[in-house]
């Protein structure tokens, strides 16, 4: 019987640790240690004991460092100061691109006139599969027969689709009250690795679909919760910061969500649902780009059977080309 | 033969500015002991743990040297701690996984593991399970390295890698279910 792996592991240990002899330099006897000067420790120049404190402050006992924690202020600081500079910099270089665009695009927004949000009107249902629609109730034009229908896939982490929804969310909500097409949400959670809680783009969407299943017919609320938590502003500049479910709950109420939807969120009762349709959207979103040359990324626009570019001003009216 | 766990072995001057496991031990009040008298002592002992570590006797050396130096440029001649050894014992170890995280830019990787010579024990088995160790994360081989050369208590090892005791049982059982799990090593599995 071969002897089991710990004792194989000692015999090993033994038997390699023997091969080890005293190294050649170092003498073999105590009293070979003339002087402190020829202890085999010391490196030439580097004289310790008896030495200046090197900053006031520092202990001025003879042959003692200063303890670690003085020793790591420098560098720690130093990060501090480069942390603060990256963070300034990045401050007033990202933030104004982003804020910029939601209030004032020069493209598909340039021309509304209204001044009340259309998507207060904008009500919302939850589909079969877990997507998100958005229909109007009395009040805009559309009929319930719109032409088309657009799936927009979003990751709530993904900086772009929080840019996509800052530039783009008033076309959007005008062309669901006017009836011109159907906008169905569709939410993935492929960013939830690059969050801290490791699954803040699920617990977001889960956010969504409880607002959207307790609350969707009243008007207004579940696009007034989709559009602060795809606001910018809720995430630290530079890197994708993410909210507590609290957070989240509090930032449903603000938008108008009832205590019921809050406490779902808190409760995460579409957690699961969340999960399910995340993994059917990322599925869904594989195939279109398979079958298209576009590379895999959100936000993904899909219009009729193809993908759109929604870096693209014109997406909306591409999205409403029918294919030929 | 001199060890590696004799560590409560020297002196102790309670007050001085050191991690809580090693002021725990601190009680009583000894006569300090020399860093000649210590690295006389232990340095054998030391290299071959930081060998087991690196499996390069030439870098065991430098991690020892480094450890008696960083003793000596912290309390000169005279070591007032209660547990050098353990101390000595974490700064190699600490050092030995510092440098195993940054060597990846200084390995060379080759396509064919250049030859080894042949030693009069060799054993193929053995040989076997000295490469599957080789494979392991540092930390999991210093767990074992610890555990079974050294036949510390988890308690020592958990000081030793600045962890919790609980860490230093998943260490070891996962590098242990690791070599279980290479076919290379031939009755190591539960089923043998």
């Amino acid at each position: 019987m071969t002897p089991d792996l710990e004792q194989r592991l000692r015999s090993l240990f033994a038997q390699e640790a023997a091969t080890v002899t005293r190294p050649a330099p170092w003498p073999d006897s105590a009293a070979e240690y003339s002087a402190p000067g020829d202890h085999p420790a010391v490196i030439a120049g580097t004289p310790v004991n008896g030495r200046e404190p090197a900053l006031a402050g520092w202990p001025a006992d003879p042959g003692q460092r200063p303890s670690g924690r003085w020793r790591h202020l420098v560098p720690v600081l130093a990060a501090v100061a480069v942390i603060a500079i990256v963070g300034t910099v990045a401050a007033t270089t990202l933030r104004p691109t982003i804020d910029d665009v939601a209030v004032a695009d020069p493209g598909t927004d340039a021309d509304r006139e209204e001044t009340v949000d259309p998507a207060a009107l904008l009500t919302a249902t939850v589909d079969a599969s877990g997507g998100i629609i958005l229909g109007v109730t009395a009040g805009g034009s559309a009929d319930g027969t719109a032409a088309s229908t657009v799936d927009i896939y979003e990751d709530a982490l993904c900086p772009s689709c929080w840019e996509f929804e800052a530039r783009h969310h008033w076309a959007i909500a005008e062309g669901v009250r006017d009836g011109t097409f159907v906008v169905r949400y569709r939410l993935l959670n492929i960013l939830d690795g690059t969050s801290r809680s490791g699954d803040y783009s699920t617990r977001a969407c889960a956010a969504l679909l409880s607002v959207a299943r307790i609350d969707g017919a009243r008007p207004g609320v579940f696009p007034a919760f989709h559009q602060q938590l795809f606001a910018a502003r809720h995430h630290p500049s530079g890197s994708p910061g993410e909210l507590t479910d609290q957070q989240l709950a509090d930032l449903a109420k603000a938008a108008g969500a009832s205590a019921a939807a809050q406490q779902a969120i808190v409760d995460r009762d579409d957690y699961q649902a969340a999960l399910d349709t995340a993994d059917g959207n990322y599925r869904e979103l594989d195939r279109l780009h398979r079958l298209s040359d576009r590379r895999m990324g959100t936000p993904a626009v899909v219009a009729g059977e193809g993908l759109v570019d929604p870096h693209d001003g014109a997406w909306l009216e591409r999205a409403l080309t029918p294919p030929r | 033969m001199d060890t590696l766990t004799d560590v409560t072995d020297a002196s102790a001057s309670p007050g001085l500015p050191l991690s809580p496991s090693l002021r725990r031990r601190s009680g009583a009040t000894h006569d300090a002991v020399s860093l000649t008298d210590f690295a006389h002592k232990h340095s054998l002992a030391l290299t071959r743990y930081a060998f087991l570590l690196c499996g390069d006797q030439h870098r065991a050396e430098d991690l020892v040297q480094d450890a008696f130096l960083s003793l000596y440029r912290r309390f000169g001649e005279t070591l007032p701690i209660a547990a050098p050894l353990a101390y000595a014992r974490k700064t190699v170890t600490n050092r030995h996984l510092a440098w195993a995280r940054t060597r990846s830019s200084g390995e060379i990787p080759v396509m064919e593991v250049p030859e080894r010579p042949v030693t009069p024990h060799y054993d193929l088995q053995q040989e076997a399970l000295r490469a599957a160790l080789g494979e392991l994360p540092d930390r999991q081989r210093a767990a074992l390295v610890m555990r079974y050369f050294l036949d510390l208590p988890d308690r020592e090892i958990a000081a030793t890698l600045s962890c919790r005791r609980g860490t230093v049982r998943s260490l070891v059982s996962r590098a242990l279910s690791a070599l279980r799990a290479d076919p290379s090593i031939e009755g190591a599995g539960y089923d043998a």
